[in-house]
């Protein structure tokens, strides 16, 4: 029933995305403009909008490498990435990897996207109740056998090869950023929100370890046997209790299970 | 006869958030606020924070930019849902989006783009906005877009398209002031025709926002103050519509809030002489 107009919207969507003439024909000519003219402003605005969105949502890869460069770069990902998500604020999933695949010579650039994409997530995603440390003080010895722990709705791991904190900490500060260089050590960054604001924090060794077993389930009497396997007993409990603490001052756990 | 319109809750601004610090610091001259949807249709944070907020302080409408009410294909039902949930939350005044599409088969454009004022475009239309209006649970208000090209497909004009629309799906209008003067230079139509054609009964708010001049046609930025003519049609409308519930929309170049109520304030005399006028 509604097959010319059907058919209309999508040449006028490959005019708009691509440089198909066939819609071109079906519009006006009026006053100065002629219909390529008339097409073009929607191909403008098009591009402008997504590459405005990028800017947005990546702010600090932006900032490092510079307007210009970036709105480059965002240009050429519009063309070849049209929009799915009823909403643009979900624009731009898949930039931090298309980044690493165009620009391999520019090492921290897909993990400064990452780490600005995983904030913008973290900014917005669902929200929880902290758990309080007062419910842990109720549980009895042998609830501690069994009780895991449900990580709040924003978190996020993030693998780090390179100093890409240091960069975006000076960005943040507007202040010309250190040289990329490569980190000793591979290391994990943990993302989240803690109240309305995201935060981001370089994981302890082994800890990316613990929290990821927690995220898939384990009870934390088994993320403890875990790290007794490499420390002495008195070691592993220590170690384990000190996290568990900071996890909770720091907000990253919102629930027993 | 009972009204079909809201009453007019006055003078209000978009909700942008430079200005949540403002709006929460101090009461303000400003009647409601009109949150675009898309914003607050996220999962948690902030946002949605500030909306409630917001809506401690002021009467809140929700103002959409991607139902695509004139999709061929007909509507995105997850997005509805996720409409529905929202105003569900934030109990607004009234829910309005745009005439126009913005995607086809999948690809979303994120932009109002023009539909031909054709009866198929009109039967895709009012087939739509039932289904829309059947989810809401309510009467939606309909706004008049700024467009760049028409179409040869079109066999009446876009007043009639509208007013066609608004009886056959029964639904309100958002009559942007701006967007028809910039509509009637690109296309080269006289601007008052389209005022005087709109039906009154079904008009719930109008717009008011600023545009870019380039000389051979106007662009509906939202980035500057609202133009000359477009204050001369405003005068106009209220002299058709009366006291309609009036709004300022700015979105780049967002100046400090008390800019904006200045602007309100302007918007407030326009339409208190033209309410004398319509009283004398």
């Amino acid at each position: 029933m509604n097959a010319t107009l059907e058919a209309l919207q999508a040449q006028f969507a490959a005019g708009v995305l691509g440089a198909e003439p066939g819609i071109l024909h079906a519009l006006h000519a009026q006053g100065g403009l002629d219909a390529a003219q008339r097409l073009g402003v929607y191909r403008e605005a098009y591009r402008a909008r997504l590459a405005d969105a990028l800017a947005d949502t990546f702010g600090h890869t932006a900032r490092y490498l510079g307007d210009e460069a970036f709105r480059g770069l965002a240009l050429a990902y519009v063309e070849t990435h049209a929009p799915s998500a009823y909403s643009i604020r979900w624009y731009g999933a898949t930039f931090p990897h298309w980044l690493r695949r165009v620009r391999p010579q520019a090492v921290a650039l897909a993990e400064l996207a990452a780490l600005d994409w995983a904030l913008r997530a973290a900014f917005d995603s669902a929200d929880a109740v902290p758990l309080d440390s007062a419910a842990l003080a109720t549980l009895a010895p042998e609830e501690w056998d069994r009780v895991g722990f449900r990580l709040h709705p924003s978190f996020r791991l993030l693998a780090q090869r390179w100093n890409t904190v240091a960069l975006w900490q000076a960005l943040e500060r507007e202040e010309t950023p250190p040289a990329a260089q490569a980190l000793p050590q591979s290391a994990t960054l943990a993302v989240w929100r803690r109240e309305l604001q995201p935060h981001f924090r370089t994981l302890e060794a082994d800890e990316d370890v613990a929290l990821r077993a927690l995220r898939s389930g384990d009870s934390f009497a088994a993320l403890c046997a875990r790290l007794a396997e490499t420390r002495a007993p008195q070691d592993a409990a220590a170690l384990a209790g000190r996290w568990l603490r900071r996890w909770l001052e720091e907000r990253f756990l919102v629930g027993l299970r | 006869m009972q009204s079909l319109t809201v009453p007019s809750p006055g003078f209000g601004l978009g909700l942008r958030p430079p200005h949540y610090a403002a709006l929460l610091e101090a009461p303000q001259c400003i009647d409601w606020l009109e949150a675009i949807s898309e914003n607050y249709l996220v999962p948690g944070g902030k946002p949605l924070v500030m909306l409630e907020a917001m809506r401690e302080r002021y009467p809140i409408v929700l103002h959409g930019v991607s139902m695509s009410i004139g999709a061929a294909r007909g509507l995105d039902t997850r997005y509805l849902r996720a409409l529905a949930r929202l105003a569900a939350q934030v109990q607004p005044l009234w829910i309005s989006d745009h005439l126009c599409w913005s995607g086809v088969h999948g690809r979303q454009l994120h932009d109002l783009l023009p539909l031909p004022y054709s009866e198929e475009a009109l039967r895709v239309v009012v087939r739509n906005l039932g289904q829309a209006q059947d989810a809401l649970g309510r009467r939606l208000v309909l706004e008049n877009v700024s467009s760049y090209a028409e179409y040869h497909a079109s066999t009446m004009s876009e007043w009639e398209f509208l007013a066609a629309v608004a009886e056959e799906a029964d639904c309100l209008l958002l009559l942007d002031v701006n967007n028809v003067y910039v509509s009637s230079f690109n296309h080269g139509y006289d601007a008052a025709r389209f005022i005087d054609a709109i039906p009154c009964a079904r008009v719930q708010q109008i717009h008011l926002a600023g545009h870019t001049h380039h000389a051979t046609h106007i662009v509906d930025t939202h980035d500057q103050p609202i133009a000359d003519p477009v204050w001369a049609l405003y005068r106009r409308a209220c002299l058709r519509f009366g006291a309609v519930a009036t709004l300022i929309e700015r979105d780049d170049r967002i100046p400090p809030l008390e800019t904006l109520v200045e602007e309100l304030d302007c918007a407030r005399a326009v339409a208190a002489g033209a309410t004398q006028r319509r009283a004398a």
